[in-house]
């Protein structure tokens, strides 16, 4: 009986301690405080998967290496630097990873899921409800395929996650410019597949 | 339409190019997740810019718990692999050990086979022939007899043992003045 409240105890006391606390926590071998650390993180990290990605199964199967990666590097993480910082480094990093070995295996797959996609394609966005969350979020998937990893985790960074351009270089380690960059591509390819794939939709919502 | 409607969507453009302050830019996401005029507007200026507007999609409490559960699944598994690796790190170094022990107990063998039986038992007087295992070397050629055993100066027998094929070569010599 003392036990189980002392663990609900230490369950709560996890749950109001900083990411700094816990990280100290989990140094010292605490595997409540990191779990407590796992749970908090999980959605953040579930959300930038969800978007590189672009399926919630791979997302939490990449936010499972995501949170091993973190167990196992711990040590290395400097804490004068911000762990969300350090967590969305490996969170982007991992998730562009399994993206390539993902198209690696699309393209081993070959002509049958590209005739697949572009059937699921030219089926969609029949209304004008394209706005819509979850219209717009499927919308997102399909046309952000041809970012590169690296393009498109600073597309979501930014745009998603609200990280400025200096926040992202740390994440993405490189330099502010090259993010601009990477952003002003994203941009400029998402334009040019919304425009491809659904040529007019949006002139058309303004119309309506 | 509203001034703050007005001031979002004079700054759409710049919001796409990357041009904007923090706090304006803050202001165009969040005006456009409510404004459905604003968002028609920006979709047909710049439809890139309604990306930024996507909440994150809800992860359950129950997504959380798998993740929790496989990541506390994980470690052990790693746990229990860096006990197992260690194991057998530590069977390895015990092995190599007591290969070492034998090996150096073969090598003992092997010298004592070569090097005792000769020691112990000098050719009998007369008859260095019989001591003599192989034939002897070219170094000692010019005063080795025909029998394969050489007279050396003062008496003393040269014994030569060359069994070949790599094999080390063992040379003896045997004083004849010394009583062994």
């Amino acid at each position: 009986m003392e036990l189980v409240y002392s663990e609900d105890r230490r369950k709560l006391e996890a749950a109001q301690a900083t990411d700094r606390e816990l990280v100290a926590e989990t140094r010292r071998g605490d595997m409540l405080a990191f779990e407590a650390l796992v749970a908090r993180k999980t959605p953040a990290v579930i959300a930038i998967a969800r978007r590189v990605v672009g399926d919630g199964e791979d997302a939490r199967d990449v936010a499972q290496m995501v949170f091993l990666r973190v167990w196992e590097q711990l040590d290395r993480y400097d804490d004068a630097y911000s762990f969300n910082t350090w967590l969305y480094r490996i969170a982007t990093n991992l998730a562009i990873d399994f993206l390539r070995s993902a198209r690696s295996r699309e393209r081993a797959h070959g002509a049958t899921l590209h005739l697949v996609r572009q059937r699921e394609e030219s089926s969609v966005f029949e209304t004008t409800r394209a706005a819509e969350d979850g219209e717009l979020a499927r919308l997102f998937e399909r046309v952000s395929h041809r970012l590169s990893g690296k393009q498109k985790a600073a597309f979501v960074l930014r745009e998603m996650q609200e990280c400025d351009t200096r926040e992202i270089a740390e994440i993405l380690q490189c330099g502010e410019s090259t993010v601009r960059n990477h952003l002003f591509n994203a941009r400029r390819i998402l334009r040019r597949e919304i425009e491809r794939l659904h040529p007019g939709l949006f002139r058309r919502s303004r119309k309506s | 339409m509203s001034a703050i409607c007005e001031r979002v969507r004079a700054n759409l453009p710049a919001y796409g190019r990357e041009s904007l302050e923090a706090g304006p830019r803050r202001e165009v996401r969040e005006h456009l997740a409510g404004c459905s005029a604003c968002r028609a507007e920006a979709a047909s200026i710049d439809p890139v810019v309604l990306f930024g507007t996507l909440s994150p999609e809800a992860v359950s409490s129950a997504d959380v718990a798998s993740v929790v559960a496989s990541v506390r699944a994980g470690i052990a598994l790693r746990q229990a692999e860096g006990r197992i690796a260690r194991r057998s790190a530590r069977l390895h170094r015990a092995e190599s050990g007591r290969r070492g022990i034998r090996a150096a107990a073969a090598a003992a063998v092997v010298l004592l086979t070569l090097v005792v039986p000769s020691g112990l038992q000098p050719p009998p007087a007369g008859n260095e022939k019989a001591e003599v295992r192989r034939a002897p070397s070219a170094e000692f050629s010019t005063v080795a007899g025909p029998d394969g055993a050489a007279r050396a100066s003062g008496g003393a027998t040269v014994y030569d043992w060359n069994p070949g094929a790599g094999e080390p070569r063992v040379v003896w010599i045997v004083d004849g003045s010394l009583d062994i």
